[in-house]
């Protein structure tokens, strides 16, 4: 694998712009075929998945052929950031806690921001990143309701603007397979024309097994996964993965959404445990997402496209006439590690990748359809994303506590197993 | 509009089975036109739907009448209820006296003895096997409710039946009214049968509207608490996937011409307060070859609703009823389609073409097409209950697969009520998909001081 001569552009933009407080700004020696560089990387949510994306970080520097240093870590629990911290020798002093941790992590001379943390938090989050000027990876999904979906679409106009780079951690866009069969089939159009397709993610129960009882907001953040305010739901927060291939697929989010869901054996926190629903994509195209939850049932994961001449799963056709992949981009053995060799090669290349968008949409889809189960209803995208005065309440539906709600510690408890019911009595 | 001989084949042969009871078997002397047929009625199950299906069948005999000079004349001669006041009451409307309105379990049984040529089946679902059997044996033609049965052995009962009024040339005719209507029909030529959109290769059917039926608690006590009410209750109706979405996949199946290979799904119980039913379904019906249908259902007030269903073709979509024009339609030329200049409605129609086969001596045979669509709802239902992906292969064909399954029997059983061995079902008692979620097992080694 070629080590490859990375523009330093946007690197020494973030550099300059935050200053070198702590001297760990080392340029290596040039190599045989390129410049060493070192990225000054910082990590929100030192949860699993943070501590993974870190290392997945690490791993992605050695592909590329540059060097990553961990400078700073925030949770809203402080001690986890320590704890993460005394493992890439991270001084306690830039271990930031609390609800505003960011902020903290965001004044340092962090260039490139992993985020991991809770989903409500991340619209807010990556907000304040861009206006920072540093470059960003952010989790799937990046927001739990409309308003924070809308958010992080201006958040990525705002990175274009300033040639910030943003990759987002729906992971299947990452990998090259899908990458290849994307290009070949809904690029070049391989097999005619999309006309329907399947994607699911039914797996057995995840995380709290018994209910909560949170008296707190910190007792909230722990458990976050189970609580549609803080992770969006499980539709949300894990199924988005398959969403968002359907919606890449069709080129554009759906025009509305029509569904069915319920509790079946969740015993904690307040989500659904399944969610089955009809996403109109418009053009006589229908997608039928289904995802759940709960253990002894029917499990599948993944994506059946129909099209005039064929179908596909997403990564089966990796022909495409003309790659879409730069000839000098690494590829990595995992997709978490792919994304972060995605961030360090567009970081290097000073071209931002605006996955803002994207991953907003998909996140809104998700939404999209979840509004659907809860209510009833057929929602529609229009009346949710870009019209404000068709359904107010629809295109400002907020899920409370907002994440400004744990910044000023007004946070309310939601009802531990009361969860909404469709219809009308 | 030529005019032909109506063949008495099947008209006898049932009037020689039956014997002729009631004497009501009168050759009505030779019109102008045509040779007059007298065609004894009976119905069991004489609720609103029961009642309805008997006037349409007098109608569409009128009809044909009207049209085709065929001089049926139509008599009711019997019926038949699990309460005897509703069948005497519909029978004084039609002129049965009351010793022939039965009522009881084993009403029908009385009801097929009095020497109907015709027998309508209206009665709860779950009625529906043992009776379409007893009235086959019997030498019956049949117009027959949908849904047939409420579990697999019922509609391999069903199955098993019309097989035999096959063999005895019985006219058998289902209420998946949708697709006898010309419009259906003509689609189902076009794009089945002609291939004109190319081939079927998704599809989507939806029977989504708002609650039915009891909107209290029922707290049944006795078996005719539960028959009273028997929309409410899985054992008698088969939910409302079984009884009322059927139609959607009667018509699914119908052009797609082969029953789901699977059925894996979702389903809730979201604000019905009465019975034991779920009130939603969201199903991911295999059809093998590629070809999935989504199929959706619910019974929930203030939801989005839509009935209907839509196929995906290479080349196109259509609703099936959409009155695509065939090169060459299936409708005999002659059969009455039309009324006062507009399409006959399905419930109407599913008369006109039964006393049209009837007696044109022209067999008609629905019951695999009627059994086919239960039993795929059946499995969709048993795949919501259950969590599971159930098979057609397990349910239906290999009976060692999945034993529980393929003998799967809803209690109480039609049996159980001509017994009097029913056990009221538990209200809101509703299946839960999956399995419970068990507190987390011991985790090997301690979690403590690890680095």
């Amino acid at each position: 694998m070629k080590a490859k001569d990375l523009s330093r552009h946007d690197f020494m933009k973030g550099a300059t712009a935050a200053g070198a407080a702590f001297g760990a700004f080392t340029i290596l020696g040039a190599t045989a075929k390129g410049q060493g560089k070192t990225y000054k990387v910082g990590l929100i949510g030192c949860g699993g998945r943070g501590r993974g994306a870190l290392a997945g970080s690490f791993e992605a520097a050695k592909i590329v052929g540059v060097e990553v240093k961990c400078v700073a870590l925030a949770d809203y629990f402080k001690d986890r950031a320590e704890q993460s911290g005394k493992k890439y020798g991270v001084p306690p002093e830039r271990c930031f806690g609390g609800p505003k941790c960011y902020e903290g992590l965001l004044a340092t001379d962090v260039e490139i921001v992993l985020m991991a943390q809770a989903p409500l938090f991340r619209s807010v989050h990556l907000e304040a990143a861009v206006k920072a000027g540093k470059h960003c990876f952010v989790e799937k999904p990046v927001a739990v309701d409309p308003p924070g979906c809308r958010r992080v679409i201006a958040a990525g106009e705002e990175a274009k603007k300033k040639g910030v780079v943003i990759v987002a951690g729906t992971e299947m866009r990452h990998e090259h397979p899908f990458r290849l069969t994307h290009q070949a089939i809904a690029v070049e159009g391989a097999l005619g024309r999309l006309v329907a397709g399947r994607v699911a993610f039914c797996i057995a129960h995840m995380f709290h097994r018994a209910p909560i009882n949170p008296k707190t907001a910190d007792d909230l953040v722990r458990s976050w996964q189970d609580w549609t305010a803080l992770s969006g739901d499980h539709i949300v927060e894990q199924h988005v993965h398959n969403i968002d291939i359907a919606n890449w697929f069709a080129g554009h989010p759906p025009l509305s959404a029509a569904g069915f869901g319920g509790r079946a054996r969740r015993n904690a926190g307040d989500m659904f445990d399944f969610h089955s629903i009809d996403y109109d994509y418009g053009d006589g195209v229908h997608i039928h997402s289904m995802c759940r939850q709960v253990n002894g049932c029917w499990n599948w994961v993944g994506h059946d496209l129909v099209y005039e001449k064929g179908r596909t799963n997403g990564r089966d056709r990796e022909t495409p006439a003309k790659s879409p992949i730069p000839a000098d981009l690494p590829k990595a053995p995992s997709s978490s590690q792919q994304e972060q060799v995605d961030v360090l090669y567009c970081v290097g290349k000073g071209e931002p990748l605006d996955e803002a968008r994207a991953v907003a949409e998909s996140s809104a889809t998700a939404v999209l359809g979840r509004i659907a189960t809860y209510t009833g209803k057929l929602i529609r995208w229009n009346e949710m994303m870009t019209d404000p005065k068709k359904n107010p309440d629809l295109y400002n539906l907020t899920l409370k506590p907002t994440a400004e709600d744990f910044e000023k510690g007004t946070v309310e408890i939601p009802k531990e197993g009361v969860v909404p019911i469709p219809g009308v009595a | 509009m030529k005019q032909q001989v109506p063949s008495r084949r099947d008209l006898m042969k049932g009037a020689v089975a039956a014997g002729a009871a009631f004497g009501a078997f009168t050759i009505l002397g030779a019109t102008a036109k045509g040779q007059g047929k007298s065609l004894k009625v009976g119905l069991i199950g004489c609720g609103g739907r029961g009642r309805g299906a008997l006037a349409q069948h007098l109608q569409a005999a009128k009809i044909l009448n009207d049209k085709l000079n065929l001089g049926l004349d139509m008599k009711v001669v019997a019926t038949a209820d699990w309460f005897k006041d509703r069948a005497v009451a519909t029978g004084k409307k039609h002129g049965v006296p009351d010793d022939a309105c039965f009522g009881g379990a084993d009403a029908y049984k009385k009801l097929i003895a009095a020497g109907p040529d015709i027998v309508l089946m209206a009665q709860a679902p779950c009625f529906r096997p043992p009776h379409f059997e007893a009235a086959v044996a019997a030498g019956k033609h049949c117009f027959i409710e949908k849904p047939i049965a409420v579990d697999p052995p019922g509609c391999r009962r069903v199955l098993a039946a019309g097989k035999a009024a096959e063999a005895k040339n019985l006219v058998v005719v289902a209420g998946t009214n949708m697709r006898h209507e010309k419009a259906a029909i003509d689609t189902h030529q076009a794009v089945t049968v002609e291939a004109a959109l190319g081939k079927i290769v998704a599809g989507r059917a939806f029977f989504c509207i708002g609650h039915m039926f009891a909107k209290q608690p029922i707290k049944p006590q006795t078996a005719d608490d539960l028959v009273r009410t028997w929309q409410s209750w899985i054992e008698l109706s088969g939910d409302h996937l079984v009884e009322q979405h059927v139609h959607n996949i009667d018509m699914v199946t119908w052009f797609l011409g082969r029953p789901a290979v699977s059925a894996g799904g979702f389903g809730g119980r979201a604000r019905r307060p009465a019975g034991n039913m779920f009130d939603f379904f969201s199903l991911d019906l295999d059809y093998g070859d590629g070809v999935f249908v989504h199929s959706m259902c619910r019974q929930v007030n203030g939801c989005w609703n839509s009935v209907g269903q839509e196929l995906t073709c290479e080349k196109g979509t259509t609703k099936c009823t959409d009155g695509l024009k065939p090169q060459k339609s299936p409708v005999p030329d002659d059969l009455p389609c039309d009324l006062d200049g507009k399409p006959i409605p399905g419930h109407l129609q599913e008369h006109v073409n039964l006393l049209y086969h009837l007696a044109k001596g022209k067999p008609l045979n629905q019951t695999q097409d009627v059994a086919w669509a239960t039993a795929i709802t059946v499995m969709g239902r048993i795949a919501a209950y259950t969590g599971k992906r159930v098979t057609w292969a397990e349910m239906m064909v290999d009976p060692k697969k999945s034993p529980e399954i393929y003998d799967l029997t809803l209690k109480p059983t039609a049996d159980d009520f001509e017994k009097g061995a029913v056990e009221v079902p538990d209200e809101g008692d509703i299946p839960a998909p999956g399995g419970a979620t068990a507190p987390r097992p011991p985790r090997k080694g301690a979690r403590k001081g690890r680095k």
